[in-house]
């Protein structure tokens, strides 16, 4: 086999190699950005929603005390306006979402469905479990979960949630008397879900992988291109040459060719070494003349 | 000894000085919010009502359909009316200014509401029922035979008039209703009528505005007498006694004397006025 073959043959293993190695690294280095950014989005909607939650419970429902003495808002309920936010911005991005996710809901809206259900049980039964991330897959694609448990942490949830008895007569002219009622203090009752579609930073994902590999590719094949011009041109043709030579002085044809070479890196040296073995050959050959 | 007689003379004229000098009333109260078309009758004279101007003993004010007013006393009690309505400051302050310990306040028609501290209760008669808050707030909608009541936070002790009733309280929440001298009616949340029917700014706390009026504005702005139309929802009423006496100077105008003297039998008060020669003492001839 030529040199040349071998050397290509080599040069290939290791490029498919070195491609493969390359692949399978970066694919996961994309993958994991991708998912730790949308990790980060959901963890970003998760405090838009706590911080609404937040602002409604200190500034909008001390103005509206008075008010709540007459009619039930549920503007003052932080739920309420936290999941009001949110269903403003799907209007625009209705591949994300948010719920207070409740097994035992005042408003039949906010219950759980199955798989939040499956969400609240983990935090009930693991209290020490603050966060739970999951994927799933819906009808607009694959969707990141984050969910953090909710809890009766404060006493003054059980005003409206622990009997109807004491709960306020307005709240219960809105909503009832069947729904949101035996809350305990510190029972895990539902979870904040965040919800955010893995499509786009998958879909980016996967084409900066697609280009990071077409210009690895790209290199490859330049550099095995590149490397096989290089070996012919110098030492391949080269060591063509000098072989021819070698050849024809072998068979006595000492006026072949001179071994000649301007270069001084190993195929020059082989070639002066050449060129002085000829010269010792042909001074030997006379010699025995 | 003459100079003892100088200084008495001179205590004298400082006492005299003194007595003399016009004693300034304390502000019994100022009525802070007035919009639309607010008139108030002092006297038997109305004058258009301006924000700043002070609640006077006996004020009564009439209050547009698209009209507003607010009074706050001293010491505390608050009370908006939305219009149309009517009301008399029955019983704000004592001659000298001082406020009364429980002002009272008629209301003949229209939508309130109150608030009173529990220094100064206030107390609102209205057409079926008389009602005393201290320390609460409440709502309240009356005309001449319906009377309904929401206490929105605190107690309120309410009255039946022309009842026999001891009065009960009304705790925060509780609405009551009374209409034609019926039985009252009590549920516990303000029916969906009612608050459909309240003017949406009772929703929110009554504001306190007394600080802003420091200084009372010039003097309100003269209008007419008062009708005989007028006054008589308040010669009917249960202040009768004190409002003839208060209008009596208007019999000089013929156009109210004829009024009064073409229903005589509803103003006998007025009768001896109108008509003295049926007073007269009988001729001593005709004794014979």
């Amino acid at each position: 086999m030529k040199l040349i073959w071998k050397f290509n043959l080599v040069l290939l293993g290791i490029f498919l190699l070195g491609f493969a190695i390359a692949g399978y690294v970066s694919y996961g280095v994309v993958q994991a950005n991708a998912r730790e950014e949308i990790v980060q989005n959901a963890r970003l909607m998760m405090e838009a929603a706590l911080a609404s939650r937040t602002y409604t419970n200190t500034q909008v429902k001390p103005l509206l005390e008075t008010q709540l003495k007459y009619a039930f808002l549920p503007q003052t309920v932080p739920a309420y306006a936290a999941t009001e936010m949110f269903t403003e911005m799907r209007k625009r991005h209705p591949d994300y979402g948010y719920k207070e996710a409740t097994l035992n809901p005042t408003n039949p809206r906010d219950r759980a469905s199955d798989w939040e259900a499956d969400v609240v049980q983990v935090f009930r039964q693991s209290p020490a479990n603050k966060e739970l991330i999951g994927e799933r897959e819906t009808p607009t694609g694959r969707a990141l979960y984050l969910a953090r448990p909710i809890d009766v942490s404060s006493a003054a949830c059980l005003v409206c949630h622990s009997t109807a008895e004491v709960a306020p007569k307005t709240m219960l002219d809105l909503y009832g008397s069947a729904n949101g009622f035996g809350w305990k203090f510190q029972e895990v009752i539902g979870a904040q879900v965040v919800s955010v579609p893995m499509s786009v930073p998958v879909q980016r994902a996967n084409e900066t992988f697609r280009t990071f590999m077409l210009s690895l590719a790209v290199v490859f094949v330049a550099t095995f291109v590149l490397l096989n011009v290089m070996l012919h041109l110098m030492v391949i043709r080269r060591v063509t040459r000098l072989a021819a030579i070698a050849d024809q002085v072998s068979l006595g044809n000492l006026d072949a060719g001179e071994f000649k070479s301007r270069s001084r890196d190993e195929i020059g040296v082989l070639t002066d070494a050449l060129a002085r073995m000829k010269i010792s050959l042909v001074q030997a050959m006379k010699m025995l003349e | 000894m003459i100079v003892r007689v100088i200084k008495l003379h001179r205590l004298a004229l400082l006492l005299m000085v003194a007595f003399a000098l016009p004693v300034r009333a304390m502000d019994a109260g100022v009525y802070t919010i007035v919009d639309g078309d607010v008139r108030v009758l002092r006297g038997a004279t109305w004058f258009r009502l301006t924000p700043g101007a002070r609640v006077l003993d006996g004020d009564v004010v009439d209050i547009d359909e698209h009209g507003q007013a607010q009074l706050e006393l001293a010491e505390g009690a608050t009370l908006n009316a939305q219009g149309p309505a009517l009301l008399h400051a029955a019983a704000i302050a004592t001659a000298d200014g001082k406020p009364i310990p429980i002002a009272e306040i008629v209301i003949a028609r229209g939508w309130l509401k109150a608030s009173a501290a529990k220094a100064r209760p206030l107390r609102m008669k209205m057409a079926m029922m008389t009602v005393t808050i201290a320390d609460a707030v409440a709502v309240a909608s009356c005309d001449a035979r319906r009377t309904e009541l929401f206490v929105e936070s605190g107690t309120a002790s309410v009255a039946l008039n022309r009842s026999k009733d001891a009065p009960r309280d009304a705790t925060a929440g509780e609405f009551v209703s009374r209409a034609d001298e019926r039985a009252p009616i009590v549920v516990n949340r303000a029916p969906a009528a009612f608050l459909a029917a309240m003017p949406r700014a009772f929703r929110d706390p009554l504001p306190v505005l007394a600080g802003h009026f420091a200084v009372a504005p010039e003097a309100l702005v003269k209008g007419r007498e008062i009708s005989l139309a007028e006054a008589d929802p308040w010669l009917a009423g249960a202040n009768r006694k004190s409002f003839v006496k208060r209008f009596t100077p208007r019999l000089a105008d013929p156009a109210f004397r004829a009024a009064v003297a073409a229903h005589s039998s509803a103003y006998p008060e007025w009768d001896r006025i109108i008509h003295p020669e049926k007073y007269r003492p009988k001729d001593a001839t005709d004794a014979k």
